[in-house]
């Protein structure tokens, strides 16, 4: 149900964040990009503004993580070198989902469709915080938590900002073709 | 039993013994219990239970399955063994899908 919010905050962002201008963009425009990107995400997930923290020479697999005690965002700066923006919104997708858990598991934030859903994928995600393990794979992977960041990241990027960026396109050769 | 049976058990355990033995060598940290587990879940899957071997016998990881540099021996330079161990059966199964997750890892996952 909440994939399709998801969804229209990805087709949001679209009109925001031109993939062909971040392509073109010099290293410092492409950080005012990435930021922007993560206040739009932050305002479509109901989470107060906070500065995106860049982390540099931090090894490349390590695409970002998002700290439960200072409730801060981080992004490693690498991926703003890409040419296709896809992995730097993934993870501020990602990362930005796992403060809107915490903000729900603490009662800060509403539970949204709460009416008809009710509380289990919260009280799931409370259990699952007490899980996380630190030597094995399998349980990180398949934890609740992780299991609904991955699909948060897909819902907004892949179905919501690059389905509109295809749509777009499509609307242009349509123009085009006129 | 047979000595087919025989002597897949004899394999098996002796494959179990090495790859504790690597294991708690390179994971110092690691407790007997999870030794254990990790060892149990690798060597459940086949396929898995080959490269762990192979890295009990040599200290290395190969470097296929690969997307974009990122591969088991790359992973073992970075993170625990047991994290990279008890990924082996997904890694060779969905290698995408399963460097994503090590591209948003748990915080006590790095060496």
């Amino acid at each position: 149900m909440e994939a399709k919010d998801l969804k229209l905050v990805g087709r949001g962002l679209r009109p925001r964040f031109d993939p062909a201008a971040w392509q073109r963009a010099s290293p410092a425009q492409r950080e005012r990009m990435a930021r922007a990107a993560h206040d739009y995400i932050r305002a479509g997930y109901d989470l107060r503004p906070q500065e995106l923290r860049l982390a540099r020479g931090q090894p490349e697999i390590l695409h970002g993580d998002f700290d439960p005690l200072t409730k801060e965002v981080t992004v490693n700066a690498s991926l703003l070198r890409r040419d296709d923006p896809t992995a730097v919104l993934n993870a501020l997708a990602h990362e930005n989902r796992h403060a809107v858990q915490q903000e729900r598991v603490e009662g800060v934030q509403p539970i949204p469709y709460e009416d008809r859903i009710g509380k289990g994928e919260v009280t799931t995600w409370t259990e699952a915080a007490r899980r996380y393990t630190r030597n094995e794979y399998m349980d990180y992977h398949y934890n609740p938590l992780e299991v609904d960041a991955r699909e948060a990241a897909t819902s907004l990027v892949d179905e919501g900002f690059w389905a509109e960026h295809r749509r777009l396109l499509e609307e242009r050769v349509a123009e085009a073709g006129r | 039993m047979s000595d087919a049976s025989r002597s897949r058990d004899d394999r098996l355990r002796d494959d179990r013994q090495r790859l504790q033995s690597r294991l708690r060598a390179a994971q110092p940290a690691l407790d007997e219990e999870e030794v254990r587990r990790v060892v149990a879940r690798v060597l459940a899957d086949p396929p898995a239970r080959e490269l762990a071997v192979a890295w009990a016998d040599s200290g290395e990881m190969p470097a296929e399955p690969d997307v974009e540099g990122l591969n088991p021996a790359t992973l073992i330079a970075l993170f625990k063994p047991s994290v990279v161990l008890t990924a082996l059966p997904d890694l060779l199964r969905d290698p995408a899908r399963t460097l994503e997750t090590f591209r948003h890892p748990s915080p006590g996952w790095r060496r």
